[in-house]
This record gives C-alpha cells, structure tokens and sequence, in this order.
C-alpha cells in the first residue's frame, strides 16, 4: 500500500512540476528509472504506447503506472496527473487577470523553455536505452530524426508516426 | 463549443486556451475543466474531466494490458525496435516545438533559444535533476523573459 502512495506522490509532483502534458515525462523518468522501479525500455515503451491510443498527450503516464504497478497502477496515475491541472482551474477562478498578465508569461516562457532542453536532452538519451549512440543501428537513428523533424512541421498525427515506425520496425528490426 | 452549442464566447474560448497552455500538468484536462466550469459550474467541471479521460483511459488500460500480454514476442519486440526510436524522435521534436512557440520574436528570441540550449547541456552536464533546472526556469523566466505571450496561446491551432 505504501508503494502505491509513494507511485502516486511521483506522478503528481511531476505533473506539479511541468507545463504541459509531455512535459512531466523527464521527472518521471527519473523517479522512476532511477530506484529501478521502471526500465529506460520501459519509458520508451510507455511513450510509444501512449501515442497509438486515443486521449490528450500525457496519457503515457497510465502507461508508466500500469508497468510500474499493473492497472491500480494505471489508474493511481491518471488520477495524480489529473490533480495539478484541475487545482489550475481553481486557481484560474480566482487570479485569472494575474495568469495572463506578462509576469505570468515569463515564468511560464523560463519553464517552458527548460521543459524544451530537457525533452530533447531526454529523446536523445532514450532512443538508445540499452548501448551506446554510436552502437545504435542507423535505420533506427533514420526513424528518431525524422520523427523529430515531422514533429516540428506538425503534418503528422503522433499515433501515424509511431505506427509507422512500427511497421519500419517488423521490417527491418528482426 | 463555441459555434454550435453557443456555451462560450470566442474570446472565452481563447482566455481559456491561453490558461489551459500555461497550465500544470496534463493542459486538455485543465482545458476541459475551465470550459465546463463556464458552462455548468462544479457539475460541468466534473463531467467534462471524466469525459475526457474515462473513455481514452479504459482504452490506454487495455492496450496497455494486450501489449503486456504479448511484449516478448519476436514480432512486438521487432515493432517496438521501431515505434521506441520514432516516440523518441516525437520526444526531440516536441521539446524544439516547445522552445519555437514559446520563444518571443525579434532579437529576443536568441535569448530565449540559448536559455533552452542552456537547459539541454545542464541536463547533460549534471545528469537531468529536472526540478532543478524547472526551479532556474522560473526565476530567470520572472526575470529575464518577460513580456508578449507565448505565440501558442494567441493561437489554437499550434
């Protein structure tokens, strides 16, 4: 029961500590990866499951709650995740000229664009969880830039992109 | 929302969408609750919450449960060679995304992109403690990038 709570107390205080759905994804993948309780495997597994379903981006967290401690697992994720972005409708309800004024915005641009070197620091780290860069194969380095780059130009759903890189994989991963 | 149902005005429809981008955590939950709290109060708030995660939860759950079931598989794991480096790559490209909506325009914008440049060679130099380097986010943010909103919350299309 402890280990619950202590899965739950991750999963909120790094949607706490993010802006964004993604964003919470690299102190989730230190409280979780570091104790052993997750592989890096297992983030990217998460991470690729989380975009073939359907639902807002951030739900890869179910995922990571599912392997870490199967369905309650699941579900004592969502739940955390869910806690910071509702608080932030109670707090709209009463500071909502403040949120939007440029103060707000510029606090918010500094996470943000911290949030924006983590995740490419995270991406680069992940795409080889087991070896080294240099050891990865290049057709999987092939998939990662461009996934990255159709990431950019926005001209692809996140769950195509996965699927394909799927199918790439049947193809020349075994 | 907006147009059919007549729930909210546009410019609600926009405050709200500014909010929910700057908000904490998950931002279509935040969205959903600040849409629903305008139209039904606590009651809307709930609804709109659970009905934006109940269904697409139960369907994550599942999925999640199947893959379990199957992982060692040759041909999952072949997949998973190949979905694994492209969620990777959606990882990479999200972050620059990030940096290009929320970077001001102008010559401040070399600021902004060396702060998050900044940011990805700390966590490279100190090993990612991400609160930390979050914790910097906010301060030299108050401080040192203030002024326009970010181009993503004028614009619900980004």
């Amino acid at each position: 029961m402890n280990d619950l709570f202590d899965l739950f107390v991750v999963f909120l205080r790094a949607g706490a500590f993010s802006v964004g759905g993604m964003a919470a994804l690299p102190q989730l993948r230190q409280d979780l990866v570091a104790p052993g309780i997750l592989s890096e495997h297992q983030v990217l597994e998460a991470l690729a499951i989380g975009r073939i379903t359907p639902g807002p981006t951030g739900f890869y967290v179910m995922v990571l709650g599912y392997f870490a401690a199967g369905p309650l697992g699941a579900v004592i994720a969502i739940v955390a995740a869910a806690v910071p972005p509702l608080s932030v409708i109670a707090i709209a309800g009463l500071v909502r000229r403040q949120i939007l004024s440029a103060w707000a915005a510029g606090v918010v641009r500094g996470v943000v664009l911290a949030t924006a070197g983590l995740l490419v620091y995270t991406g680069l780290t992940l795409i080889a969880p087991d070896r080294q860069l240099l050891e990865v194969p290049a057709w999987q380095l092939a998939i990662t830039a461009l996934g990255a780059a159709l990431t950019i130009r926005g001209s692809i759903h996140p769950g195509l992109l996965v699927a394909a890189g799927a199918l790439a994989g049947i193809a020349l991963g075994r | 929302m907006v147009e059919r149902y007549g729930w909210l005005t546009h410019r609600q429809f926009l405050e709200d969408y500014a909010i929910s981008k700057m908000s904490l955590g998950i931002n279509l939950i935040a969205f959903a609750g600040l849409i629903g709290w305008r139209v039904a109060r606590y009651r809307g708030v709930v609804l709109s919450v659970l009905g934006l995660i109940v269904p697409a939860g139960i369907i994550t759950l599942l999925m999640t449960a199947a893959y379990v079931s199957v992982q060692n598989e040759p041909l999952v794991r072949a997949a998973i060679s190949g979905a694994g480096p492209a969620a990777a790559g959606l990882t990479i490209g999200t972050g620059i995304t990030f940096a290009r909506q929320s970077a001001r325009r102008g010559w401040r914008s070399a600021i902004d992109y060396g702060y998050a440049v900044a940011a990805l060679l700390a966590a490279f130099a100190l090993g990612a403690r991400p609160i930390a380097i979050l914790g910097a986010g906010v301060i030299v943010g108050a401080i040192l990038l203030r002024g326009e909103p970010s181009r993503a919350s004028a614009d619900p299309s980004l």
